[in-house]
């Protein structure tokens, strides 16, 4: 695939919960998702079925989903077509990598968790309609008199800062945000997380709606709250206006994108922009390859053509120079040709290659050099950054 | 090597089924499957103090007061949660929604070793 043009930055007028949360880490990540192309790097199959979780949880909040097993099959249903729905629109290498969309990872474990989460919902948000009769809860609606608000948009007194929120629910004085992946591991950063709920929190308070708690609901069944008292919220959401200002100074300064990034290991670690991102190479280093994944960049010195089970491969030693991997020759071992397709061209002897989200395996048999794999979990992507010069 | 314990005809006619039509459902609904768990999988639980029950077909040992469960699951399901097959998700779910700790075992292992259970 060929590298694509880093994006033009402006100013924001408004910053979102999420764009705050990204930027804390690595502004440029944040720009990069708010003003890079859609389509370009490819989607991490989790996006699609987050997506897919939230609109079975925002039909549930709706009270849309009947009891029983037929609520069951109707949240399954709902889950499959808003992921049929992403799937036909992502990047050709996430369909040529699946095929179908039930071929995702982890694509049933997610759904049927869903579907058994959205009933559950469904059921909470039927009693509630029923003593709320004047005031259900509508869809992306604001009206002051609802209780429960579901995928509403609000934004601050001041216009800076704006956000979806996932649920909001006045009687229980409680913002939630579902997130369709699993729990972090015990002693993970979630400050992000925290920051992101305080200022859903804010967002609440200014548009005049009591709430005092926040919680994620995972798509693993899990829920954590937190209580956030007016005080932290408010001081969030000065930090947040903060970051916006920082921002928009950095673009009005003529700042690029680039100028931005605060490349470290944990701040790389699945970022969906490393191939793209400069600063990530020129300061990657081996020692990042454990929190942060093998990445590569290097010249081809040779491709081995084979075949298994039907599937062309092509096997490429490259002289790895930078990256958070071993700094040597290295084997990248059977990558589909058909992943290779996409773009311009295919890779050849002489050209300056990244390979993203691979997977470092133990040499084996007679071949002693380290050795890089695809990964179909990690989202794997061969980008070609310079071309040979064809004399 | 002695392969014959390994011969498997249920897993060939599965695996011939697949040959000729890769969209053919793998799970317990053939006859000879259905035959073979009533009359093996009750005794296979019943060795471990497991109460038999069957959920969407298929069938788990339960242990409610530890609060743990065992999955008679087809050989040809991938036991990666990235992979699992929709009934298989379906039912992990429903009995970690009973409060229960499930583990898998494939039919073939455990009627070829029924004194053992998974780890």
């Amino acid at each position: 695939m060929d590298l694509s043009p880093l994006p033009q930055l402006s100013a924001i007028e408004r910053i979102s919960p999420s764009f705050y949360s990204t930027s804390v880490k690595c502004m440029a990540g944040a720009a990069w998702y708010q003003f890079g192309p859609q389509d370009s790097p490819p989607v991490a199959t989790g996006a699609i079925l987050g997506s897919a979780f939230h609109a079975v949880m925002e039909m549930a909040n709706r009270g849309a989903i009947p009891a029983g097993n037929a609520g069951l099959a109707a949240a399954k249903e709902a889950f499959d077509r808003q992921a049929h729905f992403l799937f036909d629109r992502a990047h050709p290498l996430v369909r040529i990598k699946f095929g179908l969309v039930q071929n995702v990872p982890y694509y049933h474990q997610r759904r049927s968790r869903a579907a058994a989460m959205a009933a559950q919902a469904s059921n909470v948000a039927r009693r509630t309609s029923e003593t709320h009769a004047a005031r259900m809860a509508v869809t992306r609606s604001t009206d002051k008199t609802l209780r429960r608000l579901i995928e509403a948009r609000l934004t601050s007194a001041d216009g800076e800062i704006s956000g979806r929120v996932d649920l909001l629910d006045c009687d229980e004085g409680r913002v939630t945000d579902y997130k369709s992946g699993h729990a972090p591991r015990a002693g993970a950063d979630v400050k992000g997380e925290i920051r992101q709920m305080r200022l859903y929190v804010h967002l609440a308070l200014e548009n005049g709606y009591f709430v005092n708690k926040a919680s994620i609901i995972r798509g693993d069944g899990t829920t954590v709250e937190i209580e956030v008292p007016e005080v932290q919220a408010r001081e969030e959401g000065n930090r947040a206006r903060a970051v916006r200002q920082e921002f928009n100074a950095a673009v009005a300064g003529g700042r690029a994108l680039l100028d931005l990034a605060a490349p470290a290991p944990s701040t790389c670690a699945g970022c969906p922009y490393v191939a793209f991102c400069e600063a990530f190479w020129a300061k990657a280093s081996p020692e990042w390859e454990a929190v942060c994944g093998a990445h590569a960049e290097g010249r081809v010195l040779g491709i081995d053509e084979s075949a298994l089970a039907g599937a062309d491969l092509a096997t490429f030693r490259i002289d790895c120079r930078r990256g958070s991997t071993l700094l040597q020759q290295l084997i990248v071992e059977q990558v589909p040709r058909e992943w290779l397709s996409i773009g311009s061209r295919l890779p050849a002897v002489g050209d300056l290659v990244r390979f993203v989200q691979a997977f470092r395996a133990q040499p084996s048999g007679n071949e002693q050099r380290p050795i890089l794999r695809v990964d179909r979990f990690k989202s794997t992507t061969i980008w070609i950054v310079t071309p040979v010069a064809v004399s | 090597m002695p392969y014959h314990t390994i011969l498997d005809w249920r897993l060939g006619l599965d695996m011939t089924r697949l040959a000729m039509n890769s969209a053919a459902s793998i799970d317990f609904s053939q006859d000879y499957w259905t035959n073979l768990l009533a009359r093996q999988a009750a005794p296979y639980f019943s060795a471990f103090d497991l109460q038999t029950e069957t959920i969407n077909g298929v069938y788990c040992g339960l242990d409610e007061t530890c609060g743990e469960a065992v999955v008679l699951t087809h050989p040809l399901w991938d036991l990666n949660s990235a992979n699992y097959c929709e009934t298989l998700a379906d039912i992990l779910y429903i009995l970690e929604g009973r409060s229960l700790k499930p583990k898998c075992i494939s039919v073939f292992r455990a009627l070829r070793f029924p004194f053992e259970l998974p780890e």
